[in-house]
């Protein structure tokens, strides 16, 4: 008997008891689901920490003290702009900013008694080709405004909205309130850069504090610190961000005098980093629901047994006219694989809706690889063999003048 | 305990052939031997010359196939199949290609007169009507030997008549067939009755005059 009369056959005898088709299916198509929905969840938030990570710049690496050593932290440790000074000579960086940020003054909003936190970040002027942001209007902060300590800021765009209701060129120019402890400080907007948070959509939530951009010496003034957060910077070869990294370390070590007091991070090895934690809760969560595949899968051998117990008579007539033990065994695994592999195919659909689903209220666009349905077919078919063949070789096995009788 | 001893019994080619004896005679043991699906726990059994009892599980399913076609008391067709298709089955397992196959079944059911029931299932056809379609089944293959087991059993006699005519045809054609049953009255339609007695083979006698069966509609109904 060929593939072709065997799977005629098997579709026929599987298509004969729907119910018991669709009801021994499920525990296949529940797991194959929940598998597929996991996966694609977990794809797809994966894609989506890719894309956050590409767009903060590929190649960017963030040289800052090493905070988990606090006991032995001496004040000379601490990064300075004669460090930023030092590592701008390092061959191989492109672009290399200091960064110093601090959120503890507010903002004064529209409303002359609300305020918000302002999350202020100095930098310089090659910051604009380390973040690359989007400047709707006005200009990025100039070398001149570094050395002149000017007070001018750039604001993103919701702030525009919150601190004057409106957002257009008109804004550059105007004056923003920094209250801190010493008073309140007014600054000129010199430029309105697009807010990449999308989570502070809202113009009435102040959950979110305001991004503010200003020179690195201004900063340092309206904080009154000499010291600076971290230094950005971007290699030259950003595949080569590891070695860059280590001698970035080196020459801070060497400069200050201490071993292995400071970290560099590249982006690539964040992403990595963060990859490996998703993609591990992953395969964790898709272990869990793997388990409901094998009891679907005992599901299916018990039916199977039923089944090949009820056409005993069946096997006993197409053995008398000629069906050897292996038409008969292929015949039987044929019908648990059709079983399982029509299981698995409503799985991925079902699974595919479910991550939709799950994705669309989570925020995050679910992914469908074409691994995970690959994995999810073969899986099935493989588990369609594996307790199928069980009730099939019984099946083949039986006499035929003994199955003949069979009432 | 034996259910069959000392048989030895020769069946000529184109010989129509009844086994008669009561229960327990041995009879069925003697046609499960006959039609390969049991082997003689000793002796030999010659089907065209070949000795089968001593192949294993696959050749004998292969010499069912090719070379045997069953009649049962019950007609023992798939009810999930058409007439058609039941009669292909065979072919299917002996890897007929699929138009040969259509063409053989075709061939079969036009001699038992059931070309306009092919694609009716099983259920939708009367006692008579299955079992001629269980003989179309048995000789599209064309085999060396028919082996009916209580064909009429399960039958009204005018059904029984039909099919005893449909043998008859055969048997004139050239068809080699072995008949168990139980009616003396149907045995005396064959050219030849065996009797068994106890695992004994007590008489086997040719009939002088062999009945004709002539249904009063003919056999297409």
């Amino acid at each position: 008997m060929n593939l072709f009369e065997n799977l005629k056959s098997a579709f026929v005898n599987v298509l004969s008891n729907k119910m018991r088709t669709i009801l021994t299916m499920l525990g296949i198509i529940i797991g194959i689901a929940s598998v597929i929905a996991i996966t694609s969840v977990g794809n797809g938030s994966q894609q989506q920490i890719t894309e956050q990570f590409d767009s903060l710049g590929v190649g960017k690496i963030t040289v800052s003290l090493r905070s988990n050593s606090p006991r032995n932290m001496r004040t000379s440790d601490a990064l300075t702009l004669d460090d930023y000074e030092l590592l701008k000579t390092v061959r191989g960086v492109r672009y290399i900013s200091p960064v110093y940020s601090g959120s503890y003054f507010s903002i004064k909003l529209l409303d002359p008694k609300e305020t918000n936190t302002a999350s202020i970040s100095g930098v310089t002027a090659d910051y604009q080709n380390i973040s690359s942001p989007t400047l709707l209007y006005g200009r990025y902060i100039s070398d001149s405004d570094v050395d002149n300590k000017s007070s001018v800021a750039i604001i993103t765009d919701t702030t525009a909205q919150k601190v004057f209701g409106y957002c257009d060129q008109s804004v550059v120019g105007e004056k923003i309130s920094i209250k801190s402890w010493k008073g309140t400080k007014k600054y000129t907007v010199i430029g309105i850069v697009e807010n990449t948070q999308t989570s502070s959509e809202s113009l009435t939530d102040n959950e979110y504090p305001e991004e503010i951009t200003m020179p690195i010496s201004t900063v340092q003034r309206l904080f009154g610190e000499k010291t600076l957060s971290n230094i950005t910077l971007i290699a030259e070869d950003p595949d080569n961000s590891e070695m860059l990294c280590d001698e970035l370390i080196a020459v801070l070590d060497n400069f200050h005098n201490t071993s292995e007091k400071y970290t560099a991070v590249s982006t690539s090895e964040q992403l990595e980093a963060m990859n490996s934690v998703t993609g591990t809760v992953t395969l964790l969560i898709s272990g869990v629901a793997a388990i409901s595949l094998i009891v679907g899968g005992i599901g299916v051998m018990n039916i199977m047994m039923v089944t090949v117990t009820e056409r005993t008579r069946e096997i006993g007539i197409r053995k008398s006219i000629g069906a050897k033990n292996r038409d008969i065994m292929m015949q039987f695994v044929t019908e648990a694989i059709i079983l399982t592999a029509l299981g698995g195919i409503l799985g991925i659909i079902f699974g595919w809706l479910m991550g939709m689903l799950a994705g669309h209220f989570m925020g995050i666009s679910s992914v469908v690889s074409i691994q995970s349905i690959i994995f999810a077919v073969s899986v099935s078919c493989a588990i369609g063999i594996i307790f199928g063949v069980y009730p099939a070789r019984k099946a083949a096995r039986l006499d035929p003048i003994e199955a003949l009788r069979y009432e | 305990m034996l259910a069959l001893e000392g048989i030895c019994l020769r069946v000529e080619e184109g010989e129509f052939v009844s086994i008669m004896g009561s229960s327990g005679s041995g009879k069925s043991t003697m046609m499960n031997i006959l039609g390969c699906l049991d082997k003689p726990t000793s002796g030999t059994y010659l089907l065209d010359n070949i000795d089968v009892s001593k192949m294993n599980d696959n050749q004998l399913s292969e010499i069912r196939n090719k070379k045997i076609g069953f009649v049962f008391q019950s007609f023992n067709l798939l009810p999930k199949l058409t007439s058609i298709e039941n009669v292909e089955l065979p072919m299917v397992y002996g890897g007929v290609p699929a138009s040969q196959r259509r063409k053989r079944a075709m061939e079969a059911l036009d001699i038992v007169g059931l070309t306009h029931r092919m694609t009716h299932r099983p259920n939708e056809l009367s006692g008579g009507q299955r079992q001629r379609v269980a003989i179309a089944r048995a000789i599209a293959g064309n085999p060396s030997i028919i082996l009916a087991d209580e064909p009429t059993g399960n039958l009204d006699s005018k059904s029984t008549i039909e099919i005893i005519e449909i043998f008859q045809k055969l048997n004139a054609g050239g068809a080699t067939i072995v008949m168990v049953t139980h009616e003396p009255d149907v045995a005396m339609y064959t050219n030849r009755i065996v009797t068994f007695k106890d695992g004994n083979l007590i008489s086997d006698k040719p009939v002088e005059e062999p009945m004709i069966a002539r249904s009063t509609g003919g056999v297409v109904s």
